[in-house]
């Protein structure tokens, strides 16, 4: 049968019903909409909110440092090592850029793979069959392992940095949004049975939206992982950047100027963790 | 026959006919166990039929319902709507369905939710009709609003108007005001007749309410607690629109007294949920 228009034609004005007031049924959420901070604002507030813990382990570290005793060679105290920082703040923020680029260039490699890969499992089993295996393995080997294998493949280059901290990153995305395109509203599922959704569909109107808030969560474990994995590939592989620069230090026996480069990027790891989560948050505020 | 139900009967030839031949439904439970949900049910629902499953909680009656929605494929007998299996209905995107749970998009808002049967069906979305549906069922000035935004009663009424969007040729509503109050209830059944008199088509009603099965249906049929069976087939004589005049009846009062104690002989004095 034809759709027909007939049947429409008899809703009347008159049809219309006495609940264009639904008096006993209050909206709960109608409230006028909450003001937003600027985003400037609200990162600026995340970036100080990540930041005290960091103060209070320089507090921690100084004391321990005094009260031991220790020589500046075992463990420089805070002050010497931020002077150390302050003597050539340049040098230090050129690398902690080159890291940051390595980081982020690996956490978008990685967040596309892995979203890719969970997309690719969720239209096919033997596709997830086939991947899970090999990226559960690839999480079980040290960077320490196979960045000299990667390093003869790609290169000793920047390049290969990126691969290795994307090797690092794709895991997390890949399981949270798996998960995240599985767990769909109550009842969804069948509305898209009776719906007579295409399999397309189903993915883009349902899976997707369900797995968005999976996903941005594990872009936070992500950065994480990733700001890890790229100072260990660096400081493997040796190229530029935090990593190469601490292992260069130590060998050295430049204690001092070792314990800058861990503290620039410990500082790199929860500025970048804060400006990912913020943007998360926003994201998920105008998405709910 | 009034003359406003003799204009609802002449639309009423809207719909697909159903058929239900010997249907019986066994979920397989652990350690090889098995529970019969239905068993040897025979039906046919003419085409705009208004036909109303009454049966206490657990006696298949969402499970048969299931299966004319092809969520679910029964274990024995066949199930065909307009003369083919319940999925080509729904492939063909001539099917609706409103859920208990009302099944919303929690992430679309009311006008997107409802505009989600033609992008699935990938017609171009008729604002027109959404607009009018909108105005049908209560929500105007609630378009942009999140289902968590409304109450229970609207987020039905969203759910409804979203299951009637494509005009469909056969309509499946499980207690689509199930975990509403007796209020609110109330008045979306009243809703509920409008909105059928204005596209009288086939309608296959899931409820454990026998005043509202009275109220919508021209066919009631009662199941008999688990495995489910048919075990009454009443016809409601009343014309439309069933108002006042019509529940405060003593044929209607009467006739709900009969369904009832049809019903608490089924569950033979255990304890139901009603």
């Amino acid at each position: 049968m034809t759709p027909s228009t007939s049947a429409r034609a008899t809703v009347a004005p008159t049809a219309r019903l006495p609940t264009a007031e639904p008096s006993d049924e209050v909206p709960t959420g109608l409230a006028p909409p909450r003001r937003r901070p600027s985003v400037a604002l609200f990162l600026l507030g995340r970036v100080v909110n990540a930041l005290w813990p960091l103060a209070l382990i320089l507090v921690a570290w100084w004391a321990w440092v005094r009260l031991g005793h220790l020589p500046p060679a075992v463990a420089p105290d805070p002050s010497g090592v931020l002077t150390f920082i302050a003597h050539d703040p340049g040098s230090f923020a050129l690398d902690a850029l080159r890291t940051a680029g390595v980081v982020l260039g690996g956490l978008v490699v990685g967040a596309v793979a892995g979203a890719l890969l969970a997309t690719v499992s969720w239209f096919s089993r033997l596709a997830r069959a086939v991947i899970s295996g090999p990226a559960l393995l690839s999480q079980c080997l040290p960077v320490a392992t196979i960045s000299p294998v990667l390093a003869k493949v790609f290169g000793y280059n920047t390049t290969t940095i990126v691969i290795i901290t994307a090797l690092i990153a794709f895991f997390p995305v890949m399981v949270f949004t798996a998960s995240g395109l599985a767990r769909t509203p109550a009842g969804a599922d069948d509305l898209f049975v009776v719906l007579g959704a295409r399999r397309l569909d189903r993915f883009f109107r349902l899976a997707v939206p369900s797995a968005l808030p999976r996903l941005l969560v594990s872009l936070r474990v992500s950065i994480v992982v990733a700001v890890a994995g790229a100072m260990l590939a660096q400081w493997v592989m040796g190229t530029s950047g935090l990593g190469y620069r601490l292992i260069i230090a130590q060998s050295s026996f430049r204690t001092s100027e070792a314990w800058a480069c861990s503290v620039v990027s410990i500082v790199l790891s929860v500025i970048l963790y804060s400006i990912v989560s913020g943007l998360c948050r926003l994201a998920s505020e105008r998405f709910e | 026959m009034s003359q406003v139900a003799q204009v609802a009967a002449v639309a009423a030839s809207r719909g697909a006919p159903i058929s239900l031949a010997g249907v019986g439904k066994v979920y397989p439970m652990r350690r090889g166990r098995s529970v019969e949900a239905v068993r040897d049910v025979g039906l046919d629902i003419a085409p705009g039929e208004f036909l109303a499953l009454l049966g206490p909680s657990g006696c298949g009656k969402s499970t048969l319902l299931r299966m004319m929605a092809s969520l679910e494929e029964p274990t024995s007998g066949t199930v065909t709507v307009d003369g083919a299996p319940p999925r080509e209905l729904a492939a063909r995107h001539r099917l609706g369905v409103a859920f208990q749970d009302n099944a919303l998009l929690p992430w679309s808002s009311v006008y997107h939710n409802l505009a989600l049967p033609f992008r699935v069906a990938h017609r171009p979305v008729d604002r027109a009709r959404i607009a009018e549906l909108i105005e049908l069922v209560g929500l105007k000035g609630f378009e942009d609003a999140r289902p968590r935004q409304l109450s229970g009663g609207m987020r039905q009424r969203v759910s409804i108007a979203r299951s009637i969007m494509l005009e469909p040729d056969l309509l499946l509503l499980d207690e689509p005001f199930g975990a509403l109050d007796a209020v609110t209830r109330r008045r979306l059944n009243a809703e509920l007749q409008r909105i059928w008199m204005a596209d009288p088509v086939t309608t296959v009603l899931v409820t454990h309410d026998v005043e509202e099965a009275l109220l919508l249906a021209d066919r009631v049929v009662v199941l008999s607690p688990r495995p489910g069976r048919i075990s009454k087939i009443v016809t409601v004589p009343f014309d439309r629109p069933r108002a006042l005049d019509v529940t405060r009846s003593a044929r209607f009062h009467a006739m709900v007294d009969e369904l009832t104690a049809e019903l608490d002989a089924l569950t033979g004095g255990v304890d139901s949920d009603e």
